[in-house]
């Protein structure tokens, strides 16, 4: 790991939303916030897949979405190629736009209606200035081929509605594609297709990598597909990095509580296994008013007084796996 | 080499016929089932012709005089051969100012909607697209012209300036974009939601590319609807201001020919006089009404008949 | 005598482009405290079939042909009020949207009462002891109950139509995706509770869902739907053990576990047919990496092939050889390369 080059560097990034609250601001100098991220910290190096999984509300499309630059920072640093998000020229800006690309959640809306396929991946081509038609036909024809719409010709004139869920999300992968971008953000970009077409997608992402060398960040609330796809995965609770790692030592060997309750929670497809069951309270704290100390800790069935000083600083556990509870898995109190 | 080229231009206008989107194809559609649609587009289209060749049509000069064979001034006589919706008060030929009127109230309807929708869908765009201080500035300006009311303004307005078309389409202008605007910037504000609007962005697309290739298509079929309906408002509030005698003098107005059968003391003993101009524009409001109620329809899914 | 019975049932939608056939001759039975879950990909009908059970079909939705027979009674056959009675006091759902069908106006507590009075002759007290005593089974303290819609979290307004569903003490329960739109850790704790009811009230439950691993979790038996028709029913030990349907296999090698390394997933090439269109031969066909000439032309139909296990396929001596083959990526290459040359959408 450590030999490996650093693509995608986040550093102690922060994402907070004023919340307005009506007249009463007015007269107040007392300003409220949702963390919606709050000081997180991690690495994609190049040609890995980082799996970023959580509940609603734990961030994780944010963090998705600044990574893209669909939205600003509070605080804190994305270096992306050796290069500060922060500081640039609105060239620097366009020409590393370029270099990250993103496939979105819901392949129904994520395609303009108005276009077809081809228009809709010219689209990109275009805006940084490609000219050439018969350049750009070409080009739009070898990404649909990348993204295995094959007969590419028999596609390339439809419009979105013409075309299955699988294959608008072949388009969107397409599109993402088609600036040969270094960095993928891919949110969600299985979960409102059918069961029996996902293992296309997910399979089509890992040869972007494998052929390509495309590095991504893979954001999803179904930790069986990113144990499929990622090669190290970060578990988000409200804001908070708990846990980071190697993909099968996460979900083999859990740290953080929470993810032990997030993994015991997934359903298993095998009448013969029994899935452990830990007991917590279901519901999310208020996240105006967050928990002192290990956000974690309301629900947590091992909380002791201790934990109101955590901080959520990783902790290496085991080799390449960093937790933020302050207990390691083989030592975790008794509990309240 | 160019092969590929007319292949994809080729390819395209086929596919553009084949998207079910066409507002147009599917208000067409719309005529053969919706027989009030099919009435409105004819009574309109009726209007419209009448309105262009009004001064071939209109058989006398409207200010004239027509006197009888007795040297008479033809004073308030019913419809006849000669004068199809009759005379008014001082011999003057009806028939010729209701078609010259009909011009008046399509080129204030016209322009005035193109005007209204041209400010008010760029404002709503802009508002809707960009959001926060600049959404806040414009809607606050838009809340500003919201509580100015309409008749009291045209009359300062006219008296200031003075009685035109010209002005009374700058009023109904002025005071009508507001209405579009906030129909736009609410579309906007949920089609700027959209992920096609993110996935555009982070093509790299800019504010202004996003506004006119991804948004605009969207929401012209709801201009589309607003100015259907601004058209009948323009002619309503112009025949209104004509009736209250702010009119434009040197223009026929069926508003106007409702003034003088008013104001002369005519309105109840001569028929004619009010209800030539009276149908007209009813009939009018009516044919525009239907053509923008089907447009409607095909333009809101939830209107949409199976 | 079964709880419910369907037989030979079929809906159609009439639609502007027109007909629909979305069940088509779907027949099974429901025996009293068995939970049977229904799975297949959007589309396939099991929505449908759910309504039709509460006669709750939308306007352009008819019950062309069969039976829905409950409790002795045909559900297809009764009037409005015979339906209204039904609802609620027999047969509950429980739907993925049913959160958002609280009214904003009222408090949770009071839609409660005011929907256990609608269905039985509880007086006011009566029914609001009855609310809060199903709030505490399904996990809400009973001074939820003066809570407004707005004031609770998805979960929770949730659990209050799931209580809401209950409270009758229904003997059927049927579960349209109750949780798809929750988090996981609350979507576990929910199917939980509502198997945990289901057993203590010994009411039967159906459970629709696309996700196969929530029925192996809570469901006895399984039922595979595919473009209207019942492709398998099993036990669900067996069906997860041994899947004998070719959708069926297809299905298990689709399907990401959290306990599986390393097993490349596989996807069924190809959509499911258009329904708008007359269906000829096995639904299946153009996706089946094992289709002759037979399935072309003859639709299969629903056989018992083992003891309770049934299949839609012509082919139940070839099961063996069926499983082998359907774990091999080739054989679903091929699917694609055939669907591609055929000129359909191969992907």
């Amino acid at each position: 790991m450590m030999n490996k080059e650093a693509l995608v560097q986040v550093k102690n990034l922060k994402k907070y939303y004023q919340i307005n609250r009506g007249i009463r601001q007015l007269f107040s100098e007392e300003k409220i916030y949702v963390k919606a991220i709050d000081d997180i910290s991690f690495t994609i190096n190049k040609g890995e897949i980082l799996g970023l999984a959580g509940e609603s509300g734990s961030g994780k499309t944010t963090t998705g979405e600044i990574l893209v630059r669909l939205q600003d920072v509070t605080d804190g640093e994305v270096i992306f190629d050796g290069h500060d998000f922060m500081y640039e020229t609105r060239e620097e800006e366009k020409e590393f736009r370029k270099e990250i690309q993103m496939v979105f959640q819901d392949p129904y809306e994520t395609l303009n209606p108005r276009f077809t396929i081809f228009e809709t991946i010219a689209e990109p081509l275009k805006i940084y200035g490609m000219k050439d038609k018969d350049e750009i036909y070409r080009r739009v024809l070898e990404v649909l081929q990348i993204a295995e719409l094959r007969p590419a010709e028999q596609y390339i004139f439809r419009y979105p509605h013409e075309l299955s869920g699988g294959q608008r999300q072949r388009v969107a992968i397409a599109r993402g594609i088609v600036l040969e971008p270094k960095f993928l953000v891919a949110d969600e970009p299985v979960s409102m297709l059918d069961v029996s077409i996902r293992a296309d997608i997910l399979n089509l992402l890992k040869d972007l990598r494998d052929k390509m060398g495309l590095t991504m960040l893979y954001v999803s609330h179904d930790l069986s597909t990113i144990r499929y796809l990622c090669d190290r995965i970060a578990i988000m609770y409200l804001g908070k990095i708990v846990e980071i790692g190697d993909v099968d030592k996460v979900i083999s060997n859990p740290q953080h509580p929470y993810t032990q309750v997030l993994l015991s929670s997934v359903p298993v497809a095998d009448p013969d296994y029994r899935r452990e069951s830990i007991e917590i309270d279901d519901e999310l704290p208020d996240q105006i008013n967050l928990p002192e100390g290990c956000r974690f800790e309301p629900r947590c069935p091992y909380a002791t007084e201790e934990c109101k000083k955590c901080d959520h600083t990783l902790i290496e556990r085991e080799e390449g796996q960093w937790s933020g509870c302050i207990y390691s898995a083989e030592d975790l109190p008794s509990g309240k | 080499m160019n092969a590929t080229a007319d292949v994809i231009s080729d390819k395209k206008s086929s596919g553009l016929g084949k998207n079910p989107r066409g507002v147009m194809r599917l208000f067409l559609q719309n005529l053969r089932r919706d027989k009030l649609a099919l009435f409105g587009v004819a009574i309109l289209i009726f209007f419209i012709l009448v309105g262009i060749f009004a001064n071939v049509i209109a058989p006398y000069e409207p200010s004239e005089r027509h006197y009888n064979a007795e040297r008479q001034i033809r004073r308030l006589e019913g419809p006849s051969s000669e004068h199809w919706f009759g005379t008014t008060d001082v011999g003057r030929d009806i028939f010729s100012q209701v078609v010259l009127g009909t011009r008046t109230a399509l080129l204030v309807g016209i322009l005035a909607a193109l005007l209204v929708t041209l400010v008010g869908s760029s404002v709503g765009i802009i508002s809707g697209y960009f959001g926060g201080i600049t959404d806040s500035i414009l809607m606050r300006i838009v809340d500003f012209f919201y509580a100015i009311p309409f008749i009291p303004f045209v009359i300062v307005l006219s008296a200031v300036l003075n009685p035109s078309i010209w002005n009374i389409i700058l009023a109904v202008s002025l005071l009508s974009w507001r209405t579009v605007a906030r129909m736009v910037r609410s579309q906007v504000l949920s089609i700027s939601k959209r992920p096609f609007i993110k996935a555009a962005k982070v093509s790299g697309a800019g504010d202004l590319r996003i506004m006119f290739k991804y948004i605009l298509p969207n929401v012209i079929p709801i201009i589309l609807l607003e100015m259907a309906f601004m058209v009948n408002w323009a002619i309503m509030a112009e025949a209104s201001v004509a009736f209250l005698g702010f009119g434009d003098p040197d223009k026929q107005s069926w508003g106007q020919i409702l003034h003088f059968s008013f104001v002369t003391g005519n309105s109840r003993n001569a028929w004619w006089w009010t209800a030539a101009p009276g149908v007209a524009i009813v009939l009018l409001l009516i044919s525009i009404f239907f053509v923008a109620r089907a447009l409607e329809e095909v333009i809101d899914p939830r209107l949409r008949r199976r | 005598m079964s709880l419910l019975e369907v037989n030979n049932l079929s809906i159609d939608y009439i639609t502007g482009e027109g007909t629909l056939r979305a069940v088509d001759d779907v027949s099974f039975s429901l025996e009293q405290g068995e939970s049977l879950g229904l799975v297949g990909e959007s589309g396939c009908g099991k929505t449908t079939l759910a309504k039709s059970m509460m006669r709750l079909l939308p306007d352009n939705g008819f019950i062309k042909a069969g039976e829905i027979i409950f409790k002795g009674d045909d559900i297809v056959k009764k009037d409005k009020e015979g339906i209204r009675k039904l609802r609620l006091r027999d047969i509950a759902m429980i739907s993925q949207s049913a959160m958002n069908s609280l009214n904003p106006v009222h408090t949770v507590g009071d839609q409660l009462v005011e929907g256990i009075r609608a269905h039985s002759n509880a007086t006011k007290a009566e029914a609001r002891k009855r609310a809060e005593e199903v709030f505490e089974i399904i996990g809400l303290e009973a001074k939820r109950l003066n809570s407004y819609p707005h004031q609770m979290s998805g979960g929770m307004k949730q659990r209050a139509i799931i209580a809401m569903a209950l409270s009758l003490n229904p003997s059927l329960i049927i579960a349209d995706e109750p949780t798809t739109a929750l988090d996981v850790v609350v979507q576990d704790k929910i199917l939980k509770k509502i198997t945990e009811i289901q057993e203590h009230i010994k009411s039967s439950m159906i459970f629709i869902t696309h996700d196969i691993s929530v029925v192996s979790e809570l469901c006895e038996s399984i039922i595979v739907m595919y473009a209207g028709r019942v492709m398998e029913k099993a036990k669900t030990e067996v069906f997860f053990k041994t899947p004998f349907h070719p959708y069926s296999l297809g299905l298990k090698n689709a399907f990401p576990s959290i306990l599986d390394i390393g097993e490349e997933l596989i996807s069924i090439p190809g959509a499911p047919p258009n329904l708008m269109e007359e269906q000829v031969g096995c639904r299946f066909k153009a996706r089946c990496p094992y289709r002759t000439e037979r399935c072309q032309k003859d639709e299969p139909q629903l056989k018992q092939v083992e003891e309770g296990h049934f299949m839609a396929c012509h082919y139940p001596e070839r099961i063996g050889e069926f499983t082998e083959k359907a774990s091999k990526r080739e054989t679903w290459e091929a699917v694609r390369e055939r669907l591609i040359d055929e000129g359909g959408d191969g992907i």
